[in-house]
């Protein structure tokens, strides 16, 4: 008997638990952004790289009551 | 000045209006005054539930265009005197809803009730977004299942970014029921169990409900499982209409089976 469940598959409920956290995680992330986020990020970097060598950018969307915020962190060369 | 709950759930078809109906009903047992609305415009349901179809002349968007007064419109229940009932429009769509007109209704209501419950319907558009706008608190309904955990957490999503009481700056309280639970497959792990739902969906419990055939029968009958005091659905709805009310009323563990003097020992102790 205990033999036998040894063997057994992975329980169902786990697999579920486990599934469902990536894709609420990942349906969670989708609504935080806009679909032109990567495009505007490219742009940006572009602008300010004329000016002044950049490391990296960051957008977040952040939702604030019925107030929608965008803030994007540059992080400069040296 | 009452309170608005609205029953929510994201995906269709996982209990939300027998919810309603059970909530609204042991609500009034504990002698507090509920009406229950139907916002489920042109699949109306709650009324069939209720076992009051056929007392219905007048819906709730006919009272919003000033066609019918409250008074004519609200049904009161066959079975306690303390619960009313709104219908929703059959005929007509749910782009008749307006913000304007949702809200004189529900401030009405919640004038004359202490609890205002908002039947929603299923899915994530304007006929949800009507219910949760001016809700004080929202109740999820979810079954153990994935499509029904995923969807509730959409819901969850826009409850937490439409609704006035957030876009004020203020917390919508919102609670989880998860309904048809079956015990012997959550015990072999066939089935999600409640700390692993709320893990997930990071939410409250207000309450877990059996599967119970007596769920159907109940709604061919038109009389709500609650009313059944045999039954185990029934039961459970006892309890969350008890903690609504503001008792205190310990969480019994529907998810073991309890058949077995053994694991009855081992429940003692665990």
């Amino acid at each position: 008997m205990f033999g036998f469940s040894f063997f057994k598959k992975k329980q169902s409920a786990l697999v579920a638990k486990d599934r469902l956290t990536i894709a609420i995680m990942s349906d969670r992330n989708s609504s935080l952004a806009y679909p032109f986020m990567e495009k505007m990020k490219k742009e940006i970097i572009a602008v300010v790289q004329k000016y002044i060598g950049v490391r990296g950018i960051e957008i977040n969307k952040e939702v604030v009551g019925e107030f929608e915020a965008l803030s994007i962190d540059v992080t400069l060369d040296k | 000045m009452g309170i608005i709950i609205a029953v929510i759930s994201g995906k269709g078809g996982v209990g939300k209006t027998t919810a309603t109906a059970n909530l609204g009903l042991g609500i009034g047992m504990n002698d507090q005054r509920c009406v229950v609305v139907d916002f489920d415009i042109g699949q109306r349901n709650l009324d069939m539930i209720l076992g009051l179809e056929n007392r219905v002349v007048y819906d709730m968007v006919q009272v919003m265009d000033g066609e019918a007064t409250l008074k004519q419109a609200l049904i009161k229940s066959k079975v306690s005197e303390n619960l009313f009932f709104l219908a929703a429009s059959q005929s007509k769509d749910k782009s008749v809803l307006n913000s304007k007109k949702v809200e004189k209704l529900v401030s009405k209501l919640k004038e004359d009730f202490d609890f205002v419950i908002l039947d929603s319907p299923a899915g994530i558009e304007s006929g949800f977004e009507h219910t949760i706008e001016f809700a004080d608190a929202a109740i999820v309904v979810v079954n153990p299942e994935v499509s029904s955990i995923r969807d509730a957490d959409r819901a969850i999503g826009i409850l937490d970014s439409k609704s006035n009481k957030v876009k004020n700056g203020e917390d919508v309280a919102k609670y989880l029921i998860i309904n048809r639970i079956v015990a012997n497959m959550v015990e072999s792990g066939e089935m999600l169990n409640s700390e692993d739902i709320l893990e997930i969906l990071d939410i409250k419990l207000l309450g877990k409900v059996p599967e119970d055939r007596g769920v159907i029968e109940a709604s061919n009958r038109g009389k709500p499982v609650i009313m059944d005091k045999k039954s185990i659905a029934g039961q459970a709805y006892v309890r969350i209409s008890g903690r609504l009310c503001g008792q205190q009323v310990d969480m019994k563990d529907i998810e073991i089976c309890d058949s077995g003097l053994f694991k009855k020992i081992v429940g003692m102790f665990s």
